[in-house]
């Protein structure tokens, strides 16, 4: 195996990471599997270089303002539960169910998102009591629409419900699921496109750091896959997390859905081969 | 917080991200480097040298460290590694200070608490 085109390959994949909030390990293991790389050794590498987007990529978009820490602390709880769990429960799932049910977990999120393609902000809803404690709002200043956007969220303990899914597929399956927790965040929480992006990079940074700590210890991290991978992901969701604030949500769902479409393709693909 | 306060703590979640993640890919970089100058290849294998595993990472993470000196350039990929996971664990920790010093409890109390599942999940296997 070659460091040099694993760092090659994990450039664009990690700027297209960090434009769509996916974290870019849902695009990276397929791409390492077809170049002859142990399933296993893809997954574990890949964690890493999620971690690697979610920094890249959060470093930009917090000091920008455009993440909305406290609901990224908030979501984070269920996240770092569900991929601790899902991560132990790993060594007794069968993987070709796992991609069926990615594949149908994706699926959501795209039939969704597709419901609110013409929606450029999300409408204004009522907060709830707990999200009003919970200080569920936040305000950033959109280049694209060239004026400050404020927000306020409310459902959260449905949206932590849907962490809690998104964090158990994250570590069963050695992904960021990004797609899911964007949807759950624009869907449930009513979060606009871009602060669910970056604020979807800023949680998987510490799922990725929980389920990599178990496949660390699984024995499955190779330094010659993880490093390059990390190096090259790091640049290019650092060119993405500078990006994003210059394309409007609409571009953003679109890039969204081209990707969540060719990764169910590929997890039936997986299923149905095994 | 206050919308200042706030927009320091954004700030150094930031610094902390940028700071740790550019250590971390420099030491990678000249890991590969170093690699490539003493084998001459970019090649690499599934060999145990190239594994990187251990019941405690923190337990890990001293051990390389204290063996820096006499770094080979795959323990110097493996520190770069290191430095990246911990940037992400230490991202944690400075959001769990500054809402502490901003008097949140709320968000004090959450972001302490993703701290300690983040801790346990890298010790206890």
């Amino acid at each position: 195996m070659d460091i040099l085109l694993i760092l090659l390959l994990s450039a664009p994949i990690g700027f297209l990471g960090a434009l769509t909030g996916l974290g870019g390990g849902s695009i990276l293991v397929p791409v390492l599997v077809a170049l002859g790389v142990p399933v296993k050794y893809a997954i574990a590498a890949s964690m890493v270089s999620i971690i690697a987007t979610s920094s890249g990529s959060g470093a930009a978009s917090v000091k920008q303002g455009i993440s909305n820490v406290k609901a990224g602390m908030y979501l984070a709880i269920y996240t770092v539960i569900g991929a601790v769990i899902g991560a132990t429960l790993a060594g007794y799932a069968d993987q070709r169910l796992l991609d069926f049910a990615f594949a149908g977990f994706l699926m959501t999120s795209f039939l969704g998102l597709r419901n609110h393609f013409r929606e450029e902000l999300p409408s204004a809803r009522t907060q709830d009591n707990l999200a009003r404690r919970l200080q569920l709002e936040g305000a950033y200043y959109d280049r694209a629409l060239k004026k400050d956007v404020q927000y306020k969220l409310s459902r959260p303990l449905l949206a932590g419900g849907g962490m809690l899914i998104a964090g158990l597929a994250a570590g069963l399956l050695g992904i960021g699921a990004g797609a899911f927790k964007v949807s759950v965040q624009e869907h449930v929480l009513r979060m606009p496109a871009k602060v669910s992006s970056t604020t979807s990079n800023f949680i998987i940074g510490m799922t990725a750091l929980a389920g990599a700590s178990v496949y660390f210890a699984s024995g499955f991290l190779y330094i010659g896959l993880a490093a390059p991978m990390a190096v090259g992901t790091a640049v290019g969701a650092l060119v993405g997390g500078r990006t994003i604030n210059r394309l409007t949500n609409k571009t953003i769902k679109v890039v969204f859905l081209i990707t969540v479409t060719y990764l169910i393709v590929q997890m039936l693909y997986n299923g149905v081969a095994g | 917080l206050t919308v200042r306060s706030e927009k320091v703590t954004k700030s150094e979640i930031s610094e902390v991200l940028i700071g740790g993640l550019a250590v971390s890919v420099t030491v990678e970089i000249l890991g590969i480097l170093a690699y490539y100058g003493q084998s001459g290849t970019f090649n690499f294998d599934y060999s145990p040298q190239w594994q990187m595993t251990g019941q405690n990472f923190f337990a890990y993470a001293v051990k390389l460290l204290s063996s820096v000196a006499i770094a080979s350039p795959t323990a110097l990929m493996a520190l770069g590694i290191v430095l990246l996971m911990m940037t992400s664990y230490a991202r944690v920790f400075t959001t769990v200070l500054y809402f502490l010093f901003g008097k949140n409890l709320i968000y004090t109390v959450i972001s302490l608490f993703v701290f300690l599942l983040l801790t346990i999940a890298l010790i206890v296997h």
